[in-house]
C-alpha cells in the first residue's frame, strides 16, 4: 500500500540534497523480498526516485546515526537527514539527551504514522504501534503529513508485559528460560538497537570476562539481563531488536518492561524531550526508597 | 515409493536402533531442525529449517575439556554419542554440509566435526515449495539436487520415491529393510523465482579488494551476526574458558568476522569498518574457499536474505559485483 | 540429610556500611554467619553484574550496603544506587527471580547493630526460600564444591 505523502516526502528531499542543506539522506526504498523495504542511503537529489513510504516502512533509521557513514560525516561538521517516525524520533531525543549528536548535525523528516506492519500477510499493525502516542511526532525540521494522515492503529490492544505479570515467580522463570534459551548471540538485537552504540560492548570485554560469551542458557541470561538493565529508561519501544532477532524471542519485553516501571515510578519517559537529563544521569532526594531496609 | 506412514514407521524404527534423530518441528522460533522422540511431531510442509546443520556437526556451545585450576587437572569431554539420522533436511543444506566436509576434513582436520560426520546419515527430504529468498539453482544445486545426501526422498503425490547416493546410504535402507526405487520420477521440482547470474564473479573477486563498491553494497548492514549465524557454511569458531574460582570448561562457539571484536584474541580485528567486514564474508565464500578447496561455500539457500533485518541481500550484492566495471 | 546454608554475599561500602559490619564485630554482636563481605568504595560502585555473578557462582541472596542518604562520601553515590537497584529489583521480579534474594540496606558506621540484624533476618528468609535453584543446574560446573566452604557451628 503506496501513501500520498510518498511524493511530498520525495519533494522535500530533493529539496534538501540539491540545497546542500544535508551531506546524506537515511530513508526508506524497496527491497527484493515481497512488498518489503529496506534502508537506503541517499546523497543527490536524483536518487530521491528510490524513496517510498508506506505501511511496511517500520525499520528504526536512527540506528545508522551511531554507525559509519554517518559518525565521520557529523564529525566532519556534515548534516544528515534522516526520515523518522514518531518512534524513531524518540530515539533520536534521546540521542541528544545523551550528547551523541548535536540536534543540528540530524535533520529529522518526522513521518505521520498510521502504524507499521512487519509482513505482507498480516492484516494488523505491528504490535509495537499499539497504543502509540507519538503517531504526530512533536519532534522534527520537517513534517510530512498531518493529523489527517494519523489513522487509528488496527488490532488487539498490546498486553505482553500484563501476561508476563500474570504468572507466577516459577512460571516467569520458565518462560524466560525457554525463550532465552534458543538465543544464538548474533547480537542482532543489539546492532538494530539505535540505544546500543557503544563502542565496545561489555558482552565484549574479556578482562574480566562479566557476561560469559557462550549462547548457553547461562550466557544467554546474563546478556539480556545485561541489556535490560543498560535500557532501563533508555529503551523507546521502538522493537527494532525483536524484529532483527533471527530465533523469534521477544527480546524487547525486558527493556520495555523496565521503561515502564521507570516511567510509573519516576513519571520519566525516554525521548520524550531531548533538553530533559537521561534517567540514571540525575538522582532526586525523593526517589522512590521503600525497598530499601 | 514410500507412503508417509512407513517413511515415519522406518524412522521409528532407526530409533529403536539406537539412531539419535534429528528432525523438522515446529517451534517458538518456526521450524526447527531438534533431536526428537516422537516421528509423528515431523513438519513436512516447511521451506526450510530456520537453523541449519551446523546444530548437529558444529554446535553453537561444545564443551571441549573440563578443568580444575587447584587440582591441575583439565580432562578432554569425550563425545563419542552413536549413530545419528539426520531427517528432512533439505538439499541445500545436505550441500552444505559437503561444502563443510572439504573444509574441515582434509589436510587439517577437525577431528570432533570430522568424527560426528563419520556417524551422521544424511537423509535428505527434496523440495517441493520454494519461497522467494531460494536461488539454489543459481548456486550449481537445486531443489531436487543429491549432492551430500546418503538418501534422497523425492515427493511424489503424498508418497515418496527413495534414492540412494552413497554406500552409507544404501547400508542405512538395507538396515532399515528399505529398497530404493528406480526409474521413477518424482514431481516436477519447485520453480525457483530468484535467479542470479554469477559467472566471472571470481575473476571480479580476485582483483576488486580496494574497489569502493565494497561501502555501496555494505551499507545498510549493522555488522550483526544474524546471516553468518544463521549460514550453513560459515564456521569460523573460538575458544574460551568459562570458570568459575576453580573449576571451568574449554568451550567453542560460533564466533563471525562481522563482530568488532572478532580475532581480538590474537591481538586486533584487522578488518576496520562494516565494509571491509562484509566484504571478508564475500571474498571467503566466493573467493577464498574457492581458490583453498574449488568449491563455492554457497548453496543458495536464502537464509542470510530472510534473517537480514535490514534487507541485505546476497543476490543483489553478487550482481552488482558481477556488473562492476 | 544435612540441611544445606544459605550462600549470601554482601557489598558493603567502605565509608558506612563496611564500618558499620566491623562494628558488629568489635562490639562482639552475634549474628549469623553466612554470610561474604565485599567491600567496595561506594554502594553507587555496584554494578549490576557484580549481583549476576554472585547469583552465577551460587550465591543465595546479595545484600547491598551503603550510606544513608545524605551521608554518601561522594555525595550521592548511593542515590545513583537506589534507582539503579530499584530497576535492578524489577528486573528480577519480572525474570522470575524471588526479589527477596536482592536487599539493599541503609547502614551507617554507628549501626553494627542494624547490620547483625539485616544479616540475621536475610539469613531467615532465605532459608524459607530454599536455595537459589534457578541458577543451580545452570552452573553446576562452576560452583565450589559444597566441603570446601562448610562452616564450623560454635
Amino acid at each position: 500500500m503506496t501513501s500520498n505523502l510518498e511524493e511530498p516526502l520525495r519533494a522535500k528531499a530533493a529539496e534538501l540534497l540539491s540545497s546542500g542543506k544535508v551531506d546524506l539522506l537515511i530513508g526508506y526504498g524497496r527491497a527484493f523480498l515481497g512488498e518489503s523495504v529496506r534502508p537506503v542511503f541517499l546523497r543527490q537529489d536524483a536518487d530521491t526516485a528510490k524513496l517510498i513510504w508506506n505501511d511496511r516502512c517500520a525499520h528504526n533509521l536512527a540506528t545508522y546515526l551511531m554507525k559509519e557513514p554517518c559518525l565521520g560525516l557529523v564529525k566532519g561538521g556534515g548534516r544528515v537527514a534522516v526520515v523518522a517516525k514518531g518512534c524513531d524520533i524518540r530515539a533520536i531525543a534521546t540521542l541528544i539527551q545523551e550528547n551523541q549528536i548535536e540536534r543540528d548535525r540530524v535533520h529529522i523528516i518526522g513521518m505521520a504514522c498510521s502504524g507499521v506492519r512487519y509482513d505482507e500477510d498480516s492484516r494488523d499493525m505491528a504490535i509495537k504501534c499499539r497504543g502509540c502516542e507519538v503517531q504526530l511526532p512533536a519532534l522534527y525540521d520537517d513534517l510530512i503529513g498531518s493529523e489527517a494522515d494519523t489513522g487509528e492503529v488496527e488490532g488487539e490492544p498490546r498486553e505482553d508485559i500484563e501476561r508476563i505479570l500474570a504468572l507466577d515467580r516459577s512460571a516467569r522463570w520458565e518462560f524466560w528460560t525457554r525463550e532465552l534459551s534458543r538465543c544464538i548471540k548474533c547480537y542482532a538485537c543489539r546492532q538494530a538497537c539505535p540505544m546500543c552504540y557503544c563502542g565496545e560492548c561489555i558482552t565484549e570485554k574479556s578482562r574480566p570476562q562479566w557476561i560469559d560469551k557462550a549462547a548457553s542458557l547461562k550466557g544467554n541470561i546474563a546478556f539480556h539481563y545485561i541489556r535490560a538493565m543498560h535500557l532501563a529508561g533508555r529503551c523507546v519501544a521502538c522493537g527494532e531488536c525483536a524484529r532483527a532477532c533471527p530465533m523469534n524471542i521477544p527480546v524487547d519485553l525486558l527493556s520495555r518492561f523496565l521503561s515502564r516501571r521507570v516511567e510509573e515510578a519516576y513519571a520519566y519517559k525516554a525521548g520524550m524531550d531531548p533538553e530533559a537529563d537521561p534517567f540514571f544521569l540525575v538522582n532526586r532526594q525523593d526517589d522512590p526508597g521503600e525497598f530499601i531496609r | 515409493m514410500i507412503s508417509k506412514e512407513r517413511l515415519l514407521d522406518a524412522i521409528r524404527e532407526a530409533g529403536a536402533k539406537d539412531y539419535a534423530v534429528f528432525a523438522p518441528v515446529a517451534k517458538d522460533a518456526g521450524v526447527m531442525l531438534e533431536e526428537i522422540d516422537d516421528p509423528a511431531s515431523i513438519n513436512f510442509d516447511h521451506v526450510l529449517t530456520v537453523n541449519t546443520l551446523k546444530d548437529v556437526g558444529l554446535p553453537r556451545v561444545e564443551a571441549l575439556a573440563e578443568f580444575d585450576r587447584d587440582a591441575r587437572t583439565m580432562e578432554a569431554i569425550r563425545d563419542d554419542d552413536g549413530k545419528v539420522l539426520v531427517f528432512g533436511s533439505r538439499p541445500c543444506d545436505a550441500a552444505a554440509q559437503k561444502i563443510l566436509d572439504a573444509i574441515l576434513i582434509g589436510e587439517i582436520t577437525d577431528s570432533r566435526y570430522a568424527a560426528r560426520r563419520e556417524r551422521m546419515v544424511m537423509m535428505t527430504l527434496a523440495c517441493s515449495t520454494a519461497d522467494d529468498a531460494c536461488f539454489c539453482s543459481s548456486m550449481g544445486y537445486g531443489p531436487h539436487d543429491p549432492t551430500g545426501s546418503d538418501v534422497l526422498l523425492l515427493p511424489k503425490g503424498t508418497e515418496f520415491i527413495v534414492r540412494s547416493h552413497t554406500p552409507r546410504g544404501e547400508e542405512f535402507l538395507r538396515e532399515l529393510g528399505m529398497t530404493p526405487d528406480a526409474d521413477v520420477e518424482g514431481d516436477p521440482p519447485p520453480e525457483l523465482k530468484r535467479k542470479v547470474e554469477t559467472g566471472g564473479l571470481k575473476e571480479k573477486l580476485d582483483k576488486n579488494f580496494d574497489d569502493p563498491i565494497w561501502n555501496s553494497v555494505s551499507e545498510n548492514c549493522v555488522s550483526c551476526g544474524a546471516c553468518f549465524y544463521m549460514c550453513p557454511t560459515c564456521h569460523c569458531f573460538d575458544v574460551i574458558d568459562e570458570s568459575g574460582l576453580s573449576r571451568g570448561r574449554r568451550l567453542r562457539l560460533w564466533d563471525t568476522c562481522s563482530f568488532a571484536g572478532f580475532t581480538k584474541m590474537a591481538s586486533h580485528q584487522p578488518r576496520v569498518g562494516r565494509h571491509a567486514r562484509y566484504r571478508q564474508r564475500i571474498m571467503h565464500k566466493f573467493k577464498y574457499t574457492v581458490d583453498n578447496v574449488n568449491l563455492v561455500a554457497c548453496v543458495g539457500d536464502g537464509r542470510c536474505i530472510r534473517a537480514c533485518p535490514y534487507g541485505v541481500d546476497l543476490c543483489e550484492v553478487l550482481e552488482a559485483l558481477v556488473g562492476n566495471e | 540429610m544435612v540441611k544445606s546454608r544459605p550462600r549470601i554475599v554482601a557489598f558493603l561500602c567502605n565509608w558506612c556500611s563496611y564500618a558499620g559490619a566491623d562494628l558488629a564485630g568489635t562490639t562482639r554482636i552475634k549474628h549469623r554467619a553466612e554470610v561474604r563481605v565485599v567491600r567496595v568504595p561506594c554502594s553507587g560502585r555496584i554494578d549490576p553484574t557484580f549481583i549476576l555473578k554472585a547469583y552465577e557462582r551460587g550465591a543465595d541472596a546479595v545484600i547491598i550496603g551503603g550510606c544513608h542518604p545524605g551521608d554518601c562520601h561522594y555525595v550521592s553515590g548511593n542515590l545513583h544506587a537506589r534507582r539503579r537497584f530499584y530497576v535492578l529489583r524489577e528486573l528480577l521480579g519480572f525474570l522470575g527471580i524471588e526479589q527477596e534474594r536482592f536487599q539493599v540496606t541503609w547502614c551507617s558506621a554507628a549501626e553494627g547493630e542494624k547490620w547483625a540484624r539485616t544479616v540475621d533476618e536475610v539469613c531467615d528468609t532465605i532459608e524459607r526460600l530454599g536455595p537459589l535453584e534457578s541458577f543451580k543446574s545452570m552452573t553446576d560446573y562452576l560452583r565450589i564444591p559444597e566441603k570446601e566452604i562448610s562452616l564450623s557451628d560454635e
